[in-house]
């Protein structure tokens, strides 16, 4: 009772004495903040004076004008500026000339449930300036990434507008198909698909990437990948500022793409497959073109399409309260005739203070995209269909062609194609976080965090009857509604601690836990039989009569963790870090769902030490260290367990429910773990004009999870399980100089390059190796001979190794004895398929020796893993005017060009590149054995119409190395006094390309491209089935500050 | 502190989630763990295994018509290159082509599914023993009928006798006298606890008829290559017989009639003793039957593409030596040949709205190979709604009349040319029915107009020899079509020497210019051998 009197009496005795102070002293300050090196006004700046809430920010002309007291400090901060504070004395006009912040080490970098200077980093994180990357319009996030970072790479699926990429931090960990980092946005993680469609780039403040078990231990099991965390722009004190950006642009495709036979020439080509009863190429010729009509397929498909980005938001805020708003729409053609996407994304995030030591966070998030056009089934080689399609316009509407004394062979119109299914897809994103933050005591802070995201997808399908080969003739037209429903919750419960003792020792602790479940709802209804046949069918199932069996599935999975980290460094010399978490998983079998990942790690600031600080040219110098587990849990619920799926089955033609097993399950599954050292060095020279940061880093991956091969005689012939192990070990440099900075003329240069080796070390069961088969066709008809063993997993090889036969050319005359006309017999000690071989066949090596080609002669033919990729980026500046160059590149790395093996195969209907203008023709004798047609034999090019080509070989595997001029923008930044007489604090325009240039010897449309999406596709990498060309983007816009 | 506490405290109750927070939810899933616990629950499983039967590469496609391509009557009539074509003239029969496993896999597959029942039903159903042991006994039985087909196909296999676990799959091939002991305890079992088909009426499934049928078949095939054990004709001569005394099977009056039963989803257990059955429309157990085999078809009864309404490709085509068993003279179509199921097995016209003679350019009427087809199952255009491909005609598993021939050939062996006349008179059966009148022929040509009297039908004065090679002959003309040929071909062994013997005789020789005699086995999947050591290849491979 008594000290709680005293208490209040000492309060009021202080608040009365302030109060007696301020009105003594207060007088008003004013002044101009400027630029030292540019020496210009700077608008915006921050003028607070410390410990209080008084401040204010400079106008146009950098003049500020505030009130305080003397003995107070003004604490004078501008975003790219090192912060000043300047005492107050006698003075009543205080001019400040802030320097740029060359030393970006007082930058706040966010890691893992924390912030850090960058000084202070312990890990090895990379860190993308937002501003680089929107410059250039962006629907997709990661798309603008692509070798912007060290030790990050991005690969496209495919060009498609708005299409996947695949990312890979630090070479794939996972031989299971997901090799994707986390995400994390503003501390809540989220799906690299949801981050794709719904985070608008323009709300992005930074990306970091965590690349070392230091910094992603603490993500645990989800960690082994990296980790990228998205922050989001807050508001900032100040009045209100509102942003507005447009972009117009359009898209085309690049002419890129290998060229196709034009009608003659395929006319030709089709002679040497199957003459029918012309002997005479000629003759056949003049028939074959006598009643077609030719057509080029590219340009009936493609077209340069617009797009329009809006990009709106408000921001503003006070001591206590700050908000931000935004909004943005993209509206998108696409570069295939009736395809379009549309996207909305709205967001708020708002802070307010609530007294000394409450703080609430609230960020929502709002997106809705809409995408609609022609679905073709198979994205992945669309393009290569179209290319394939016979160049003249079918016997009828729907693209057949008959043939009667062959198979139907059947070749879709692609124009009618677009028209025939029509998709309509919408996808609906809501994100909601809240935030408590409470200060416990002083450097004591609690947080409570509690997310809810939800994800609606609904996908509409119609296919009309024009539709060949599909369902829809049949069935009088089809639609197919799928909805999808998913839902995560997280909440995260953290107490943070940090403390000072002695001047010397700084001590940081995080304790933490967290919990999250995500349920995922799916629901598919389709109907057939429609007596309406257009698009509006779409909206009205139920007129259909013949109603397939709709089918659902639920799933959830849960995740429970607790962390906890320390932090100590001495005197900002000698940092230390150790991390700690434990995870449960819902996924695992009891007795696995349990895993622990400890980390830990150690730097010198040699700069901090006195015989360094004495070298001028050193501004920093850093050495660290670090070691640590993580893991990945990327299998899916109920994996553990044999499944029953439902079926139907006709017993006396009544329709009865059917169970059949569609898993083995494994209940012995666990976690996938992750060694990672790491050791990295970080040097600024003149004061930081020159940084460099280069990593060796070394990862080895125990208890692979794989949706492994194992003998079918189980029931099945693939389960996921734990297998082997693999090792990652590369180098990351990346370093960025200020070459030039003068008042009117600055040039920057960022560059990185990263090198990364991957091995196989084991595999499970004592197994050597594993061929992973794909049909190259990509179409896949399951009888087609063409899924070929075409990739394999051994030990002592990368991930990612071709197999195959090696090419050798083709049999040419030399190596035949005539034993009569027009027939031939291969001589003695020259090496055949058992099959023997004929004139023009194609020819390979036969590698053991043995006389015969067969699967024995097959060995390692490529490597799709690069031996370096990385990025470079040039700025120059000349007064108001800005040009920025980004090129991004890949060396070493071979791309399966499965399109070409198709399309230069010489066996079918199909259109064919025009290399094999080039192929073998035979010589044709009378039966006297007189030369009538001498043929083209001066070739390597095989001769068509046979199965000699059933092999794939190293002939389509090709060097997939380029160099790409990825972003070319300029922009123009009106003047400040301009500016002013219409109220605008800045105001810019600019011009900007994406995908101008390539530099590469690949002869496919796209060196960039891995058109593979199976589940396995960590394990076969560079497979271009003929992705789309790259896109070439022109865009113009508009930037206003108000 | 005390605020420290308090949110201690909250966080405790934020964080004090159930302790089953991370158990994963059963209930959303159907496992075998807690799975066939009633009686409609063991159905709904039991139904499953039909479902795998009917798959794609067992009956579905592989063992309904692929499986005769490739054997003396029959070739494959669409590109070359392709799989069908490799199972059609052992060109390229490697073990890595990535096709061939199929069969394999998913005979494997249905031995699993079968396992998972037989192991884990008595562990939950909560029903009758007498229940319990019918449907343990209708998952033995396709548990045998897939372990006869691998060992046909591939010699010796694994067997697999349970649910294995992933430290159990290292198990090498079991001798083929294992593999036939264990079907036979199977199909016992199953002999003991099913119903009769009069009881059951249900083709689609299991019945003691079926069982019998099956049983037959495995004894037959023990009493040939390549195990050569003579002991089991006389078991193979008794179960069928059993099979014959029940009286409850006969021949339907018009052999075409029993394909278009089968097409038209009409049930006949008179003759049609098992069918794998099809639902016509359904893209998961609709078949190709009849599409992939039926006649060549270009256009729909309306103008629409063959292939949209059901039509088919008519992609097995006949051999000459085929019609040359039919007693033709290997050239062309012969009007004038009487054995009626010659012209409905290798009828010579395609469909094209209407039934039309396939036309050389010329005009004249094309007689060459390629245009004769198997086709049992005619089917040119079906009535109702076909997705493409998926059609609702069954594959007849078990008929009477391979029933008959299969005693009559059994009775022979054991008996000589003193065999009983139950044999004669079953074979007389089918050969009376084959030459009685009734329209077959395509509308061009006319019905058939044939009398019993030319043929006397009586077979008791032949001998042993001439009975067998009768028999043999008498096989290719009932059953071509139906997956049987290879099979009565290996076990004769007979399939390397008559497919080699057609190398220059048919006019397309290419088709058959490959066989070597390694290739009445089909090689183990390399795969198979990758993963498992334990495993040898078959010679030759």
């Amino acid at each position: 009772m008594k000290g709680k009197k005293t208490k209040i009496i000492g309060l009021l005795g202080c608040l009365l004495f302030n109060i007696l102070i301020i009105q003594a002293q207060t007088k008003t300050i004013t002044g101009i903040i400027t630029d030292k090196e540019e020496n210009q006004p700077l608008l915006g700046v921050n003028v607070l004076v410390k410990g209080t809430s008084t401040g204010t920010i400079t106008d146009f002309d950098g003049n500020y004008s505030v009130k305080a007291s003397v003995g107070d400090i003004l604490v004078v901060s501008y975003i790219g500026m090192i912060e000043q504070e300047v005492p107050v004395g006698n003075q009543n006009i205080i001019n400040v000339a802030l320097e740029p912040d060359m030393n970006n080490l007082e930058e706040v970098i966010v890691i893992g449930y924390g912030t850090y200077k960058k000084a202070d980093i312990v890990g090895a994180v990379s860190t993308v300036k937002t501003e680089e990357v929107t410059q250039a319009p962006v629907a997709n996030l990661e798309e603008a990434l692509q070798g912007r970072m060290a030790g990050v790479r991005i690969t496209n699926f495919n060009n498609e507008p708005g299409g996947e990429v695949d990312i890979l931090i630090r070479g794939g960990t996972s031989l299971g198909g997901n090799n994707a980092p986390l995400y994390v946005v503003d501390g809540f993680p989220l799906g690299t698909t949801e981050v794709g469609s719904t985070i608008n780039p323009e709300d992005i403040e930074t990306i970091q990437v965590l690349k070392d078990a230091s910094s992603t231990a603490i993500y645990g099991a989800r960690g082994a990948n990296g980790v990228i965390l998205i922050t989001t722009k807050s508001g900032k004190e100040g009045k209100a500022s509102i942003d507005y950006k447009h972009v117009s642009g359009m898209q085309g495709i690049v002419s890129g793409y290998p060229e196709m036979l034009n009608l003659a020439e395929f006319a030709s080509y089709q002679y040497d497959v199957k003459p029918g009863a012309f002997t005479n190429r000629e003759e056949f010729i003049a028939n074959y073109l006598s009643d077609k009509e030719e057509v080029n397929w590219i340009d009936r498909i493609f077209r340069t399409a617009l797009f329009r980005n809006n990009d709106i938001s408000v921001s503003g805020g006070n001591s206590e309260t700050k908000y931000r708003a935004s909004l943005s729409f993209i509206n998108q053609g696409g570069v295939i005739k009736n395809s379009n996407a549309k996207r909305v994304t709205g967001r708020i995030n708002l802070a307010q203070k609530v007294g000394d030591k409450l703080e609430l966070k609230l960020n929502a998030s709002y997106s809705l995209k809409e995408s609609e056009g022609a679905n073709n089934g198979e994205p992945d080689r669309l393009f290569q269909r179209i290319l394939e399609t016979p160049p003249f316009v079918p016997d009828n509407y729907f693209g057949s062609i008959f043939d009667e004394d062959e198979d139907d062979i059947t070749f879709k119109n692609p124009e009618v194609q677009l028209f025939a299914i029509k998709s309509v897809r919408r996808s609906k994103n809501l994100n909601v976080s809240a935030n408590i933050i409470y200060e416990l005591a002083k450097g004591l802070t609690a947080e409570v965090q509690l997310g809810n995201i939800e994800t609606d997808t609904e996908q509409r399908t119609v296919s009309l009857p024009t539709e060949i080969g599909g369902v829809a003739l049949a069935t009088n037209g089809q639609v197919r509604i799928r909805n999808d429903k998913k839902r995560r919750w997280v909440n995260e419960n953290l107490l943070r601690y940090n403390t000072v003792f002695n001047k010397k020792h700084n001590l940081t602790a995080l304790l933490g836990n967290s919990q999250q479940s995500e349920t995922v709802d799916r629901v598919t209804v389709t109907n057939r039989n429609f007596p309406i046949l257009n698009e509006s069918i779409i909206n009205n199932i139920g007129l259909g009569t013949n109603a397939l069996s709709p089918s659902s599935l639920y799933r959830k999975e849960t995740l429970q963790s607790y962390f906890g980290r320390l932090d100590y460094n001495f005197k900002s010399k000698y940092y230390i870090t150790a991390t700690y978490r434990a995870d449960g998983a819902s996924q695992f079998a009891e007795g696995n769902k349990w895993a622990y990942f400890p980390s830990i790690a150690g730097s010198w600031r040699l700069s901090n030490e006195p015989f360094i600080k004495n070298i001028s040219a050193i501004s920093n110098m850093k050495l660290r260290v670090s070691f640590g587990n993580t893991g990945n849990l990327r299998i899916n619920p109920y994996d553990s367990f044999a499944i029953l799926s439902p079926n139907r089955f006709g017993i006396n033609n009544e329709i009865v429910s059917a169970a059949v097993p569609v898993t083995l399950g494994n209940k012995g599954l666990k976690w996938e773990t992750t060694r990672q050292l790491d050791i990295g060095f970080e040097l600024g020279l003149y004061k930081n004009k020159i940084q460099l940061e280069a990593d060796y880093y070394k990862k080895k991956t125990t208890d692979l999870l794989l949706d492994a091969n194992i003998s079918a005689h189980s029931g099945f012939g693939r389960v996921f399980e734990n297998i082997g192990s693999i090792q990652n070990e590369g180098l990351e440099f990346s370093i960025s100089t200020k070459n030039i900075n003068n008042k009117n003329f600055s040039w920057t240069t960022n560059f990185n390059i990263s090198f990364n080796r991957n091995k196989v070390l084991d595999l499970a069961r004592g197994q050597e190796s594993f061929f992973i088969s794909r049909s190259l066709s990509g179409g896949g008809t399951e009888n087609s001979l063409e899924r070929i063993q075409a990739y394999i997993v051994k030990r002592g090889f990368p991930v990612g190794s071709m197999f195959g036969y090696v090419w050798d050319g083709i049999y040419n005359y030399d190596s035949f004895d005539r034993t009569g006309p027009n027939s031939y017999t291969v001589k003695q000690n020259i090496p055949v398929p058992l099959r023997g071989a004929q004139p023009g066949d194609i020819r390979y090596k036969d590698l053991n020796g043995d006389g015969i080609i067969s699967s024995a002669d097959r060995t390692v033919i490529g490597n799709s893993n690069p031996i370096h990729f990385g990025g470079i980026m040039n700025r120059f500046k000349y007064k108001n005017l800005e040009l920025s160059a980004f090129f991004e590149w890949s060396y070493g790395n071979d791309v399966l060009n499965a399109a070409r093996y198709q399309l230069e195969k010489l066996d079918s209907r199909r259109n064919q590149y025009t290399t094999v203008k080039n192929r073998f023709v035979p010589r044709v004798e009378d039966e006297n054995g007189v030369l009538i047609d001498p043929g083209f034999t001066d070739t390597e090019f095989f001769g068509a119409g046979g199965n000699q080509d059933l092999f794939y070989s190293d002939r389509v595997i090709e060097d997939g190395s380029y160099l790409r001029l990825k972003t070319l923008n300029l922009s123009y930044s009106f003047s400040k006094e301009l500016l002013q007489k219409i109220n605008l604090s800045s105001a810019s325009v600019f011009v900007g390309a994406q995908n101008l240039w390539t530099l590469t010897n690949y002869s496919g449309a796209d060196p960039d491209a891995n058109t593979d999406r199976a589940a396995d596709r960590g394990l076969i990498k560079g497979v271009d089935r003929g992705a789309y060309p790259t896109s070439t983007t022109i865009s113009a816009g508009i930037r206003i500050k108000y | 502190m005390k605020s420290v506490l308090k949110l201690l405290i909250l966080l405790g109750v934020l964080n004090s989630c159930q302790n089953d927070f991370l158990d994963e939810d059963l209930d959303v899933i159907i496992t075998p763990e807690n799975f066939y616990k009633t009686e409609k629950e063991a159905e709904v499983g039991i139904f499953g295994l039909y479902h795998q039967l009917s798959r794609k590469d067992l009956y579905g496609w592989y063992l309904s018509m692929s499986v005769d391509m490739g054997t003396d009557i029959a070739f494959y009539g669409g590109k070359f290159g392709d799989t069908f074509d490799i199972f059609s003239n052992y060109k390229n029969i490697s073990s890595s082509i990535g096709n061939l496993p199929r069969t394999w896999n998913e005979a494997y597959q249905t031995i699993h599914a079968a396992n998972l029942i037989i192991e884990n039903l008595p562990k939950n159903a909560t029903f009758s023993q007498v229940k319990q042991d019918r449907f343990l006994a209708e998952a033995r039985f396709v548990r045998a009928v897939s372990y006869l087909v691998l060992s046909r196909l591939y010699g010796e296999v694994p067997l697999v006798k349970g649910v294995l676990t992933l430290d159990e799959l290292g198990i090498p091939r079991a001798d083929l006298a294992e593999l036939y002991q264990f079907m036979i305890e199977d199909l016992n079992f199953a002999k003991e606890h099913i119903p009769w088909l009069s009881e059951l009426q249900q083709g689609g499934r299991a019945s003691k008829n079926a069982v019998l049928g099956v049983l037959t078949r495995v004894y037959l095939t023990m009493a040939g290559a390549p195990l050569n054990d003579a002991s089991k004709w006389a078991l193979a001569a008794s179960t069928s017989k059993e099979l014959i005394d029940t009286d409850y099977h006969d021949l339907h009056e018009n052999y075409n009639q029993v394909f278009l039963n089968a097409r038209d989803d009409v049930y006949d257990f008179t003759e049609s003793i098992w069918e794998i059955e099809y639902t016509k429309g359904e893209p998961d157990f609709g078949s190709r039957i009849g599409t992939f085999n039926g006649i060549k078809s270009f256009k729909g009864p309306n103008g629409e593409k063959a292939s949209d309404v059901g039509g088919g490709s008519g992609l097995v085509r006949a051999t000459a030596n085929i019609r040359k068993i039919y007693g033709e003279d290997g050239v062309g179509y012969n009007p004038d040949i009487v054995d009626s199921r010659y012209h409905w097995n290798c009828p010579a016209y395609r469909f094209d709205g209407t039934q039309v003679p396939r036309m050389n350019p010329d005009g004249t009427v094309k007689t060459s190979l390629r245009d004769f087809i198997v086709s049992s199952y005619r089917k040119e255009i079906s009535n109702g709604i076909y997705t493409p491909n998926q059609t609702g005609v069954n594959a007849i598993a078990l008929r009477y009349a391979d029933v008959l021939l299969m005693y009559a050939e059994a009775e022979n062996e054991v008996n000589g040319a003193g065999r009983n006349a139950l044999a004669n008179e079953s074979l007389a059966k089918i050969r009376r029915r084959a030459f009685k009148t009734y329209e077959v022929k395509w509308a061009l040509e006319g019905a058939v107009t044939n009398e019993d009297d030319g043929f006397n039908f009586d077979y008791s004065g032949l001998s042993q020899e001439d009975f067998r090679n009768l028999i043999r002959d008498e096989r290719a003309r009932e059953l071509p079509g139906e997956g049987l040929r290879r099979w009565d071909l290996l076990r004769w062994r007979l399939l390397y020497g008559n497919v080699s013997d057609l190398i220059g005789e048919e006019p397309e020789g290419e088709a058959w210019g490959n066989i070597q005699p390694h290739n009445v086995l089909y090689p183990i999947p390399q795969r198979e051998i990758d993963l498992n050591p334990l495993l040898t290849q078959n010679p030759g491979y």
